[in-house]
């Protein structure tokens, strides 16, 4: 039961990555293929998921629409991590003047809605997947900036720290192999946590038309698509918007699960 | 306890309010109609957009109006005469018009406001009525030289643009117009709602039938409809083809269809590399299966055309769909003749704000990759396709739809090589002497023949691939009556009336 959270969220991430993954070498029709004629057809054995409104297979578009959904997630959470961590680390550790800079401009990121980011990345890039994976690296990079900084501050006084500092060891090698390792269960909740944030940005400003370009597949355009046939072809909305909540979902329980396992002081097990 | 049904109470009493709200407004004289756009500016020479005339032709009058059966009728002008073989019209101006301002219509205004029109340092669209020479008046006789014969000048004159207003109005017009039609301009709330009332002294009483019609700007489609389903709409008068679905078989609403006079059209970039070649143009236009982008963008509603005239133009259209039938294999030869055996790649701007011209892009993009062209999509805003594509002329493809005029001249004379609308760098001298000569030409069987041969001239150099006249959905409460089509980018209010 205590890892019920963990092992349902690997699952549903695992099926949803092993889709979109097997979309790279096979899918079961070419998924800009039209099909003027077969336009709206419900789920049936040759097309599992139905048809859209130009007669595409659904199933193959949701097979590759993951892609940039999943791209979204993995540059947010990397270049927010990275860019993040190593900010957020240097602010905690020495504090002073250097955390006042760093940390007032995170602020001043992190006043941003994420979606102001968006446009503004948009106006500059123009509208495609570039402007968006731009957008949420960005946005990530404070969020992770302020969690390593107070992680550092509070071990940062811890007396193994000091241990170290009396040893004459270097601030880096204090930084890398002394303090982050303990605050390495934090990030990686958070970057499961910003994965899940960043499928939804990417969803959301495709289904704007900032994002991913007709005639590609992302799940947010096809939700955009299939708006006007919501009522007569249900399917067209309901598959690429379980795609994304399944995702989203998995991604979550992922991350409570994580927090369970390394964090036992919040798990109500114990 | 106490508080709590007095919060109930509040409560209950504010949904009866908002219940009053609601039903405000909605007596059996007045109407809501949904419309997608913000007008630009009411004034007639200002005006640029289809929009705005659409609903302007409430406002103003000219000296003579469109019809919905394509004719030209009597307006401010009970009746005309062209004298001279076609150099001089004479027009008889109504004696009972009044402004809306209450001053009654002069012949002076009529002088005023057609040299004012015909002044090229003033009006973007005086090139229409640049053959007039001279405009003079005897009582309320009004005679318009000409410096040669016009043959589309009668119908310029149904334009907005020709529109007669109080020229002590000048300086108001673009917010508050003041012209003679059937209904006043009362309050305009940009982005939100237009509101029209019933000009009491209107000179043909008899044909309003409303007191009042509210102009809703809805841009989003879905909106619209659900508007319309739960009533707070009465009439849509342009519902996008993807919402078709929604409305057909509901017993509370009519769809009336006809066609729109629009020419919907791949626009092609004549002067840009590779499409100067014509082989590549002839190419794309085997390409392009209509039928498909018919059925596909417009779920059947439409009709193909082979020209830029729609088949509701009666005469005046020539068929020539069958000029390029469907043949990939051929377009494939054609490219490989214009040396370009693996394709290429181009760009192609699609309107965000129309849907119907979106979707009918993606499908060209995509029977276009069948024979190895490469088509990059970009949905762009309005204000900058305007811009790039129709002022800059920047730009490789384009999916657009160029809207119905009363006579063949307004509509073939955007292809004239030095013509501002000329957007395409469509260029051909043949064309150029043609369509010179098919304005002095006053005998209409072969005006009629100049124009067959302008649409062919346009079809054999490919200068486009035009795709459809898509039909106009028409969508209203059962209970709507009056609703009339024109050839022309119109809404026509005054005949709307409701009936229990």
């Amino acid at each position: 039961m205590q890892k019920y959270n963990l092992w349902s969220g690997s699952i549903l991430v695992g099926i949803m990555v092993l889709i979109t993954v097997v979309g790279f070498v096979y899918t079961p029709e070419l998924p800009n293929k039209m099909d003027i004629g077969n336009q709206l057809q419900p789920p049936s054995p040759e097309h599992l998921l139905g048809t859209d409104n130009y007669g595409r297979d659904i199933l193959s578009r949701i097979m590759v629409g993951g892609r940039p959904a999943l791209e979204a997630g993995i540059v947010g959470v990397v270049i927010g991590l990275s860019l993040g961590t190593w900010l957020g680390a240097v602010a905690g550790y020495y504090r002073g003047w250097v955390e006042e800079v760093v940390m007032r401009l995170a602020d001043g990121l992190y006043a941003l809605p994420s979606i102001l980011l968006a446009l503004v990345a948009v106006t500059l890039l123009g509208p495609g997947q570039l402007s968006i994976l731009a957008a949420v690296a960005i946005a990530n990079v404070p969020i992770f900036a302020r969690l390593t900084r107070s992680a550092f501050i509070s071990i940062r006084e811890a007396e193994f720290v000091a241990a170290a500092k009396a040893m004459g060891l270097r601030d880096s090698r204090i930084i890398l192999r002394h303090i982050l390792p303990n605050c390495s269960s934090l990030l990686l909740v958070q970057a499961s946590v910003s994965f899940a944030n960043a499928v939804l940005a990417e969803a959301s400003l495709s289904y704007l038309g900032l994002g991913t370009q007709p005639p590609d597949a992302s799940w947010g355009r096809m939700l955009k698509e299939a708006q006007a046939f919501a009522g007569q072809a249900p399917w067209t909305v309901i598959f690429p918007g379980l795609a994304i909540a399944l995702t989203v979902l998995g991604l979550n329980r992922l991350g409570d699960g994580l927090r369970d396992l390394w964090d036992p002081k919040l798990s109500p097990h114990e | 306890m106490q508080k709590r049904i007095a919060v109930i109470l509040v409560l209950t009493l504010g949904l009866v309010f908002l219940n009053g709200c609601t039903l405000r407004g909605r007596e059996d004289d007045s109407l809501v109609v949904a419309i997608p756009t913000d007008p630009d500016s009411f004034h007639p020479h200002q005006s640029l957009a289809a929009a705005t005339a659409e609903i302007a032709f409430n406002i103003y009058e000219g000296l003579v109006k469109a019809a919905p059966d394509g004719t030209v009728v009597p307006a401010l002008a009970a009746d005309w005469k062209i004298e001279d073989g076609g150099l001089l019209y004479i027009f008889t101006l109504r004696e009972d018009v009044k402004f809306h301002n209450g001053r009654e219509l002069t012949a002076d205004d009529v002088i005023y406001c057609l040299n004012r029109l015909r002044d090229p340092q003033v009006v973007a669209k005086a090139r229409d009525y640049g053959h007039i020479k001279s405009i003079t008046h005897e009582g309320n006789t009004i005679k318009i030289q000409l410096d040669q014969p016009d043959a589309a000048f009668l119908a310029a004159l149904t334009e907005f643009s020709a529109a007669i207003y109080p020229q002590e109005a000048e300086e108001q017009l673009s917010t508050q117009p003041v012209g003679t039609g059937p209904f006043i301009l009362k309050s305009w709330q940009p982005n939100n709602e237009i509101v029209l009332e019933r000009f009491a002294d209107y000179w043909q009483p008899e044909l309003v039938q409303l007191n009042q019609v509210t102009l809703r700007i809805i841009p989003e489609p879905a909106t619209m409809v659900s508007n319309l389903l739960t009533g707070h709409v009465d009439l849509v008068p342009r519902l996008e083809p993807d919402y078709l679905h929604q409305v057909e078989g509901n017993a509370q609403l009519k769809i009336v269809e006809s066609p729109m006079a629009l020419v919907q059209l791949l626009a092609i970039n004549n002067a840009r590399p590779p499409f100067d070649d014509i082989r590549v143009r002839q190419a794309l236009n085997y390409a392009i299966d209509r039928e498909q982008i018919i059925e596909g963008a417009a779920w059947g509603k439409g009709q193909p055309i082979g020209s830029n005239l729609s088949p509701a133009m009666g005469a005046w259209y020539k068929d020539l769909t069958d000029y390029y039938p469907h043949d990939p294999e051929k377009a494939k030869q054609l490219l490989a003749e214009a040396g370009y055996p693996d394709g290429f790649s181009a760009t192609l701007y699609l309107p965000a704000p129309y849907p119907l011209h979106r979707s009918a892009g993606e499908i060209c993009a995509d029977q276009l990759a069948a024979i190895g062209i490469h088509v990059d999509i970009q949905v762009i805003e309005w204000a900058y396709w305007l811009e790039k594509v129709y002022t800059n002329r920047d730009f490789d493809l384009t999916v657009i739809g160029l809207d119905g005029r009363l006579d063949p001249h307004t509509v073939l004379a955007r292809y004239e090589s030095t013509s501002s609308r000329n957007f395409g760098n469509f260029n051909s001298p043949e064309y150029d002497r043609l369509l010179a000569q098919g304005l002095r030409e006053t005998d209409m069987a072969a005006r009629q023949e100049i124009y067959h041969q302008l649409q062919t001239l346009l079809a054999q150099e490919a200068s486009n691939v035009y795709l459809m006249d898509p039909s106009q959905l028409a969508v209203m409460r059962k209970d709507v009556t009056g609703w009339r089509n024109y050839p022309v980018y119109v809404l026509d209010l005054a005949p709307l009336a409701r009936v229990r």
